[in-house]
């Protein structure tokens, strides 16, 4: 689900700046327009002053699942193989050695947390993704540099002039019809 | 002789037996043109009675002899199809009793020196024995030296082998006017001129420590050096153990392993030394009222005064019961003073006895260098012939063998090595190793040992014995020699227990003719801007085995220096000529001078220098040549071994030394390393880990103890632990490196006076190892009778191990040592050791191999183990200061030793409970 | 994770607040504005000097040099080196214990000071996790390049063998393993995750096709909606909480390689505070050998502002003068503590044993050269920075050295004491490594965006967003 799913109505408008889109996007939500997805050079969220809104994710989740299963994998590991499988009389220390475990199992925590965390960032935004249709979008690789867009729809089906218009009204410098519907 | 064609045997030695491989390798030299190649003799040869570890097949013990400056030691040999591996002492021969010093065990490297001489030449050309032999006929002999042999010369090394002596005298009958000789190296007749003096016959003096309570010892090594030594090592260490400390009195130039155990020791020049014997006759002989000992006025520093004063207070304390000795290389005035004060202190028949020496001719002019350079001399000689082991070399200045050899019409030379005297000489005849030969040998005591081969002649040799014969026109060999001029050494039960019985030398009730005595005058003191330079064996002895890899890797006694040999000097006479160790000096009497480093040794004599014979050897044929100084160009016939008035100057050049050990002070550590409290509640608990019996060996639990009152850093043991678990020789960088791979290492502390103290240092087998617990990969564990055991296969090399070892005695191959080794090295393997690859860690074991083969055998025998186990470093160890066994088996003394009140544990505070327990020294008594 | 969303939640405030306090200037200059800032820190990507050619190449030869120096010491084994009987662990390890150390300030700049919402990170995270990546590419190279039989390195990882052996996990080599595998991996997730929408600006960027498929593959299609950016926000989150734990346990678990043992000067509990402080210490000092240069070749001193250089100065000076307190307290404890052998390792070995010059060296670049941050002028000075930095990078190397070879060669027994002395290849192995981190770090300045650019952007509108507010 990287990419919203688009109504039939839906527009995009491109913003010069954060601030612009900020802006532009209240005002058309309190018109009823409905705000489908957007698009930005960096973390827009951080930008506003307040706290940013709490996002829903399935990773601190996934985090804590694979640092589980790396500690206590490693741990078992650990014990086994030196008290079960194959016992030596290694200088005469005690078996199983708990202390002497600790280092490794922690390790492994760090390492199969970090690595769920970013495996699971990966399949959340559907990467990797070369191509994905809006990159047809003309003018649309300058989001990654310095260009804003936001993909909104009418709350009723409009003339595609009026539309224009609201958006530009709501600051944006351009308008792209989806090109399904009107 | 061309190379081995190495590649076939490496490539086929790879999936054959080592039998098949040596039938092979034999092959293959026989295709290099070699006659003969590496087989076990076709002559019937007899195991050792009673084989200390009588393994089946093809792993045998047996018995011989090895002479050395003409007197045997008894051996015994282990041999592992067909090759000789490792040697041992003979228990049951008088001169060792079970010991085997550094020089017999090291032999063995010896017979398998790839630079050993392999084929007979006749100026250049290579010729088969008999080819070699042709001009040297009787017939040949007669028409080229005269009927009666007048122009005939033999030199041979001083001998006491019956069948030498036999084949000699056929010799001499048929050519009644060849002259024979015996060129000395390292000891000198001087003795029996005292002895002759003394008792009007020429005797030796046969000590016997094992009920002395006084030993007195004037320039001399009585523990660690001469003919005798291993039986007074066995002696002296029985006889402490008994009565605790032996009052040990040791006035010498340099540090000896003796000198380093005395309660009194006396650093003097050599000239000083006659003076301080002297004193000592002439005090001792004032305290019994004998008028008849004429001494001139002796002056003494008041150290050497002092001394004189507490050995002859002990002396005259323990009459009878009390021995002085003088060393092999002592003057004669210092033999006669000490032969007198043995009869006034009645000691003779109780600790000395006085017998005729077994060597051939003893006593005799045939001895005299002086007599054999007149000969040389004189232009005579049309046919010179050489048995002896390199005179060229060995010969002091005045005593040039190179110009007669060339002179003479026919020179024939049976030797070793293509060394210098076989480059002066046109007829050259490979010598066979003693471990390739058949004879008999006398020891000191005069017992009669066969010599049995272990091994045919790997390189066509053949002995003196088989010489003789053939230039007397007998072609018999060896064997058939031996049965034929000395049956008794021929029985198999001779060869069985290599002695042959009552065959001891009587010994003389002696009287001293004082009459005849005259008044004794010490030798005058030598001028003071000069130093006295003594001239003892090195560690290479006279240089025969200067390319003996083992000796010259071996770390001296006293400086630890190997590869080289240097001028030892005291610290006061270095400060005096402003030299610091490594410094080159120049040493010139009258025109001749050499070079030397210079190597300051804490409680060296001042005003003196020591420089070991048998190192700048400068003739082919030797892994050694120019490894150090050659002597002979200081030494002079006449006094051989000390040389007065040589002047040094400093060269200004340097030398780099490789010296083992780089600090003698012990940092104010004696009480946790070498005088530790007694280990507490010894030895509980043996053991905890897993339980014991976990892999079948829980119901022994191995321990050793070193009693440091009993050990003289002669290193026996070291060459010993070499031999038998294939450790390998790193050369003078590796030592320069400090990457030595000796298991065992002997650790010499010294203090400010000279004093000094050895201690064995070796694996531990801590119960709370450190070097385990660190080891990633469980490559080294414990076993369960107590063994630190080292899992080559398993090692990774980390060094961690070595890291946490407070005794740092782990070693590590930091390169392929093995790479090097021909074929022919290969062979003296212990097949029972691995040899261990490039990256690996190692280290003592225990001699873990032995260990293992007694307790497979005891449980195949379903029977509790007899008898002892003993390691390679005790069983070779003179004085018995290392005992070793199972602390749970009641048979075995280390537990009783481990409980001695003297016994510690080396650095005991950290924890580590080691296995291996020290018997601090005694206290002298005040 | 609530305290986490607490710490995202507190942002606006705490930037407000800090601002306040800190009558500082800017951490963005007003040069660097809008698009053009975006294009400054890529177009270096594309449109290089030919001074690069010839930087190249010094690099080049010291790292052929490091190739000779491995393969001697692959075919003829470890005895191509220095190390003997006692000290057997010497350069190898000590490169180790340093450029393992050095690495840990790129982690601690973009972990921690995320964490701690210090802006300041945002101009420099991205060169120093850089560092800290290339100096653990050297450090892995030497434990493994130190053993007796390095193709036999796997045994220390748990497999079942035919033998059924098993590594003995009281040792800590084993550890190290798990440690430095663990760092290697995650620093290398936080940089390239990081990376990720910059390679985007990269591939939308670049002027050849070429590039921007080969920047296109990298950047897996980022395209910076904003679910991707709460999701990247959040994973960014989390693996700062990961490494910042991480970072710690590393060069604490690398002193246990020393303090498990019990040798005089290795056997110390104060070990894994120390070293960690040193670490840190070291890695500061590489960072500004790095930025220094950096931001004057590419005109980025309004990017990484002499503000930037005073703060990396700042705790320089901090994390040298914990160092200065573990050297006082291991020296204090020495001689407190009473026993004999620690008080020759740490008292007598050090000050008039063989190694006492290099121990001099320590202390003269470790204690003294940081007092010079006390002076604020100092801080702000580049080529003072540059060369005080330099010093304590060496100075560390010193440390390393002192705590391993001079702490071995002369232990319990007198009679075992020898020294080391660094044969060519030890010689080679250090200045190759450190050619190898040059040629790594060159190429990463070549064609990576070496600052962040999304980071940035966002601290701009913020700043901008403010302007206008205030």
């Amino acid at each position: 689900m990287a990419e919203a799913v688009l109504p039939d109505r839906a527009v995009l408008g491109e913003f010069e700046s954060a601030e612009a889109l900020r802006r532009g996007a209240l005002a058309l939500r309190q018109a009823g327009w409905r705000m489908v997805e957007m698009y930005a050079p960096f973390d827009t969220d951080t930008v506003a002053d307040g706290p940013p809104p709490r996002a829903r994710s399935p990773l601190p989740a996934v985090a804590l699942a694979g640092g589980a299963i790396g500690g206590v994998g490693a741990f078992l590991i650990e014990w086994w193989t030196n008290t079960r499988s194959y016992p030596l009389d290694v200088g005469a220390r005690p078996r199983p050695a708990i202390p002497a475990y600790i280092p490794i199992a922690f390790e492994s925590i760090v390492l199969a947390a970090a690595l769920a965390v970013v495996l699971a960032w990966l399949i959340r935004l559907g990467l990797p993704r070369l191509w994905a249709p809006i990159d047809e979008l003309e003018g649309f690789p300058r989001t990654t540099l310095d260009r804003f867009w936001l993909v909104c729809a009418p709350p009723t089906t409009w003339p595609a002039a009026q539309v224009e218009a609201s958006l530009h009204t709501a600051g944006a410098v351009r308008v792209v019809p989806t090109g399904r519907g009107a | 002789m061309p190379p081995l064609n190495s590649d076939a045997v490496r490539q086929i030695a790879a999936d054959l037996s080592r039998r098949d491989f040596l039938a092979l390798l034999g092959a293959s030299m026989a295709l290099a043109g070699v006659t003969g190649c590496v087989r076990e003799p076709d002559e019937p040869v007899y195991p050792y009675v009673h084989p200390p570890d009588a393994g089946a097949g093809t792993d045998l013990h047996f018995a011989t002899a090895m002479a050395l400056d003409g007197y045997a030691t008894g051996l015994v040999v282990r041999s592992v199809g067909g090759r000789p591996i490792k040697i041992e002492g003979n228990p049951l021969h008088p001169a060792s009793h079970g010991a085997a010093g550094a020089l017999h065990q090291a032999s063995l490297l010896g017979l398998y020196d790839p630079a050993r001489a392999r084929a007979a030449t006749t100026n250049g050309r290579t010729l088969n024995w008999s080819a070699a032999l042709r001009s040297f006929s009787l017939p040949a002999l007669r028409q080229l030296a005269g009927q009666r042999g007048a122009g005939v010369c033999l030199v041979l090394d001083p001998t006491a082998s019956p069948v030498t002596a036999f084949l000699l005298a056929r010799l001499r009958t048929a050519l009644p006017d060849a002259t024979v000789h015996f060129h000395h190296t390292i000891e000198s007749a001087t003795v029996l001129d005292a002895t002759r003096m003394a008792f009007g016959q020429p005797l030796l003096p046969l000590v016997d420590l094992s009920n002395a309570a006084t030993i007195v010892a004037i320039g001399a090594d009585p523990l660690a050096s001469g003919p005798w030594h291993l039986r007074h090592a066995r002696d002296f260490g029985a006889r402490q153990r008994s009565i605790g400390r032996v009052q040990l009195h040791v006035a010498e130039t340099s540090p000896s392993p003796t000198g380093s155990l005395a309660s009194n020791r006396l650093a003097a020049a050599p000239s000083v030394l006659s003076s301080v014997a002297l004193a000592l006759l002439d005090r001792v002989a004032r305290q019994q009222g004998v008028a008849a000992v004429r001494v001139a006025p002796v002056t003494l520093t008041s150290m050497a005064a002092a001394w004189v004063d507490a050995a002859a207070a002990d002396l005259l304390a323990h009459r009878r019961a009390s021995v002085v000795v003088a060393g092999d290389q002592a003057p004669q005035d210092v033999h006669l003073a000490v032969t007198l004060l043995n009869a006034l202190l009645d000691n003779a028949g109780h600790t000395v006895r006085y017998v005729p020496s077994p060597l051939l001719d003893a006593g005799d002019r045939s001895h005299r260098a002086d007599v054999l350079a007149e000969r040389l001399g004189d232009g005579g000689t049309s046919a010179l012939i050489i048995t002896a082991s390199n005179p060229v070399y060995t010969a002091p200045f005045d005593l040039p063998f190179a110009a007669p050899c060339q002179r003479a019409t026919q020179s024939l030379y049976l030797g070793d090595y293509h060394d210098e005297t076989a480059a002066v000489t046109q007829t050259f005849l490979p010598h066979a190793h003693y471990l390739e030969s058949w004879g008999a040998e006398r020891a000191y005591n005069g017992v009669i040992s066969p010599v049995q081969p272990l091994i045919a002649p790997m390189w066509s040799g053949h002995t003196v014995d088989e010489l003789l014969a053939a230039l007397s026109g007998d072609a018999r060999s060896g064997l058939a020699l031996l049965k034929a001029c000395c049956p008794a050494a021929a029985t198999a039960d001779a060869l069985r227990r290599g002695i042959v019985d009552s065959t001891e030398a009587p010994s003389h009730a002696t009287t001293i003719r004082w009459s005849a005595l005259p008044v004794l005058a010490p030798p005058a003191l030598p001028r003071s801007h000069t130093i006295e330079v003594a001239f003892p064996a090195g560690g290479v002895h006279d240089g025969r085995f200067s390319g003996n890899a083992w000796l010259q890797e071996l770390p001296d006694p006293t400086t630890k220096l190997t590869w080289d040999n240097a001028l030892l000097l005291g610290s006061g006479t270095a400060a005096r000529l402003g030299v610091s160790n490594g410094d080159v000096l120049e040493l010139r009497v009258d025109r001749a001078t050499i070079t030397a480093p210079a190597l300051i040794v804490p409680g060296h004599a001042e005003d003196s220098g020591s420089l070991s014979l048998g190192y700048g050897r400068r003739g082919p044929g030797t892994r050694a040549r120019l490894i150090g100084a050659s002597t002979a160009p200081l030494r002079r016939a006449a006094s051989p071994f000390t040389t007065e008035s040589v002047q040094c100057v400093v060269t200004g050049q340097q030398h780099t030394l490789a010296v083992t050990q780089q600090h003698w002070s012990i940092a104010g550590r004696a009480s946790e390393l070498i005088a530790g409290a007694p280990a507490k509640a010894l030895p509980a608990p043996l053991y905890h880990g897993t339980p014991p019996g976990h892999d079948g060996f829980g119901a022994d639990q191995w321990a050793m103890t070193i009693d440091l009152d009993l050990c003289t850093g002669c290193s026996a043991c070291v060459v010993a632990c070499q031999a038998e678990n294939n450790i390998p020789v790193v050369g003078k960088t590796g030592v320069l490196h400090s990457r030595e791979m000796h298991w065992m290492r002997i650790a010499r502390y010294t203090g400010d006076n000279g004093n000094a103290i050895s201690q064995p240092m070796l694996c531990q087998h801590c119960e709370d190892a450190p070097c385990e617990y660190v080891c990633p990969v469980n490559a080294t564990v414990h076993s369960d009778d107590g063994l630190n055991e080292m899992v080559y296969n398993r090692c990774v090399g980390t060094r961690f191990c070595s890291n946490n070892c407070p005794y740092k005695v782990r070693r590590f191959n930091w390169v392929n040592y093995h790479e090097e080794m021909t074929p022919v090295d290969e062979l003296l393997n212990n097949p029972d050791v691995t040899v261990r690859a490039r990256g690996v860690m190692e280290k003592c074991t225990f001699c873990v191999q032995r260990l293992r083969t007694a307790q497979e055998r005891s449980a195949l025998a379903g029977a509790p183990r007899t008898g002892p186990v003993v390691t390679a470093c005790q069983q070779s160890c003179p004085t018995g200061a290392i005992i070793f066994g199972s602390l749970t088996n009641p048979d075995d003394a280390v537990a009783a030793s481990a409980a001695d009140p003297r016994a510690f544990r080396a650095l005991d505070s950290l924890g580590t409970r080691p296995r291996v327990h020290y018997l601090t020294r005694r206290k002298d008594p005040a | 994770m609530t305290a986490l969303a607490d710490v995202l939640s507190q942002r606006a405030s705490e930037r407000a607040q800090a601002r306040a306090q800190l009558a500082e200037p800017p951490l963005i200059l007003p040069g660097a504005r809008g698009a053009d800032l975006a294009l400054r820190i890529i177009t270096p990507l594309w449109t290089a000097r030919r001074a690069w050619r010839f930087l190249f190449i010094v690099p080049l030869l010291l790292t052929g040099l490091f190739v000779v120096a491995m393969g001697v010491t692959l075919v003829q084994g470890i005895g191509a080196w220095g190390n003997n009987i006692p000290v057997a662990w010497a350069f190898g390890i000590t490169n180790f214990v340093w450029w393992i150390g050095i690495g840990h300030a790129g982690t601690f700049i973009s972990a921690f000071l995320l964490l701690l919402n210090q802006e300041w990170r945002n101009s420099i995270n991205r060169l120093a996790e850089a560092m800290t990546l290339f100096a653990l590419v050297n450090a892995g190279v030497f434990p493994i390049l130190h053993l007796g039989r390095p193709w036999l390195a796997y045994w220390l990882i748990p497999y079942p063998a035919t033998t059924g052996v098993w590594p003995n996990f009281l040792s800590s080599l084993p550890w190290d393993v798990a440690a430095i595998t663990t760092y290697f991996t995650v620093s290398l997730l936080f940089w390239y995750t990081g990376l990720v929408p910059d390679l985007a600006t990269a591939r939308d960027a670049a002027p050849t096709r070429l590039r921007r498929q080969i920047y296109g593959i990298f950047a897996l299609g980022w395209r910076g909606s904003g679910d991707a950016w709460r999701q990247h926000r959040i994973m960014y989150a989390l693996l700062a909480g990961l490494a910042t734990p991480l970072v710690i346990s590393v060069h604490s678990i690398v002193s246990l390689d020393f303090s498990i043992t019990q040798l005089p000067g290795w056997h110390s509990t104060i070990f894994p505070p120390f070293f960690v402080a040193g670490a840190i210490y070291s890695g500061f000092a590489m960072v500004l050998m790095l930025l220094i240069p950096v931001r004057r070749f590419f005109g980025w001193e309004d990017i990484i502002t002499e503000r930037h250089l005073d703060l990396c100065a700042r705790l320089l000076l901090t994390t040298g003068l914990m160092v200065a307190y573990s050297y006082l307290c291991e020296t204090f404890l020495a001689w407190y503590g009473g026993d004999p052998f620690e008080r020759y390792a740490l008292i007598t070995n050090r000050a008039v044993g063989p190694y006492r010059w290099v121990v001099a060296a320590m202390m003269g670049c470790n204690l003294l050269v940081p007092q010079l941050l006390w002076w604020r002028r100092l801080r702000r000075s580049p080529l003072t920075l540059f060369i005080a930095a330099t010093l304590i990078w060496a100075g560390m190397w010193c440390e390393r050295f002192t705590i391993i070879v001079a702490s071995l060669s002369r232990d319990f027994v007198p009679a075992n004491w020898q020294t080391f002395h660094p044969s060519w290849v030890d010689i080679s192995l250090l200045t190759g490594s450190i050619g190898l981190f040059a040629l790594l770090f060159l190429a990463f300045l070549r064609w990576v965006p070496a600052v962040s650019i999304s980071e940035m952007q966002a601290q701009q509108a913020r700043s901008s967003g403010d302007a206008r507010h205030g």
